[in-house]
């Protein structure tokens, strides 16, 4: 008796933890994914190709910030014997979030390509399954990015306060 | 078959193996350190000409030697939102939007997967 209760409780601590998302697809769902495959996979493709336009675009924007402003500016004060522990901090964790921001996007477009290279005609609920994994791979990134730009935001208030400090001098 | 034509055909098929094994984790490199994706010789893949920064505009660098005063840290500022303002004209990069079901033409489920860490619609 024990055992056969015992199977029952990991059965449904199972089922709790790993969902089955493909029986979740209704039959409309399924339908309109197998119908519509060809121009979900032309979306997919055009997406595909805007978002690393926007990767390189940013990329570039963030690599200018950091080598011509973030880190001249930290090492002007340290010559004068004047480090700002809070612009030095926001350095570190730009460094920090960028690399996030390209790893996460390597990790969001490959499950993006794997999407793209599914046979939605055929197989729509493996389609949706990695379609799920591939928006919270995307969600992943936009926080990256979202993190980055408050830190920029964090970095100009603090020049203000520095510039506050200069012109009380 | 004489042992020099035979020599002559290991050799041929030894550079096919290995040019064909060169390739392959030259690829799996290219593709898995996600060069592939940020590739600016892939066309379409590159920013449009508009969209590119003029080349011949000269980038602001704050040097990292000069004073530090009022004067100096303003025109830092200047510049820094200036930059500031090309990453505002993004509008809402990476948002959930392009890949929700309404905008694939997928109609909305009973009961939808909770794997959507990005939906607000729910309760």
């Amino acid at each position: 008796m024990k055992p056969v209760v015992i199977a029952i409780i990991v059965l449904s601590l199972a089922s709790s933890i790993f969902p089955s998302t493909a029986s979740a697809l209704t039959d409309l769902q399924n339908g309109a994914i197998s119908q519509n495959c060809a121009s979900i996979q032309s979306s997919l493709k055009s997406l595909q190709k805007a978002d690393s336009r926007t990767r390189v675009l940013l990329g570039s924007t963030y690599q200018t910030l950091f080598t011509n402003f973030i880190t001249p500016l930290n090492l002007r004060l340290v010559r004068h014997s004047q480090p700002n522990s809070d612009l030095i901090e926001i350095q570190s964790d730009f460094t920090e979030l960028r690399t996030k921001f390209s790893k996460n996007f390597i990790k969001y477009s490959q499950s993006l390509e794997q999407l793209i290279s599914i046979d939605c005609k055929n197989e729509p609920e493996k389609f949706y399954q990695t379609l799920s994994q591939t928006r919270k791979l995307r969600a992943k990134v936009q926080d990256s990015v979202q993190k980055i730009h408050q830190l920029l935001s964090r970095h100009l208030s603090a020049t203000k306060t520095l510039l506050t400090t200069e012109s009380s001098k | 078959m004489n042992s020099g034509a035979r020599n002559l055909f290991i050799l041929g098929a030894a550079s096919i193996v290995i040019a064909f094994l060169t390739t392959t984790i030259s690829l799996v490199v290219y593709h898995n350190s996600g060069d592939i994706y940020i590739d600016r010789s892939r066309p379409g893949f590159l920013p449009e000409k508009a969209e590119r920064k003029n080349p011949d505009q000269v980038e602001f660098t704050f040097p990292e030697n000069g004073k530090i005063n009022k004067k100096e840290i303003t025109k830092y500022q200047k510049n820094f939102k200036a930059q500031l303002e090309e990453l505002d004209k993004f509008n809402d990069p990476f948002s959930p939007a392009p890949l929700s079901d309404e905008s694939l033409g997928i109609p909305p489920g009973e009961e939808t997967p909770s794997l959507e860490s990005s939906s607000t619609d729910l309760p």
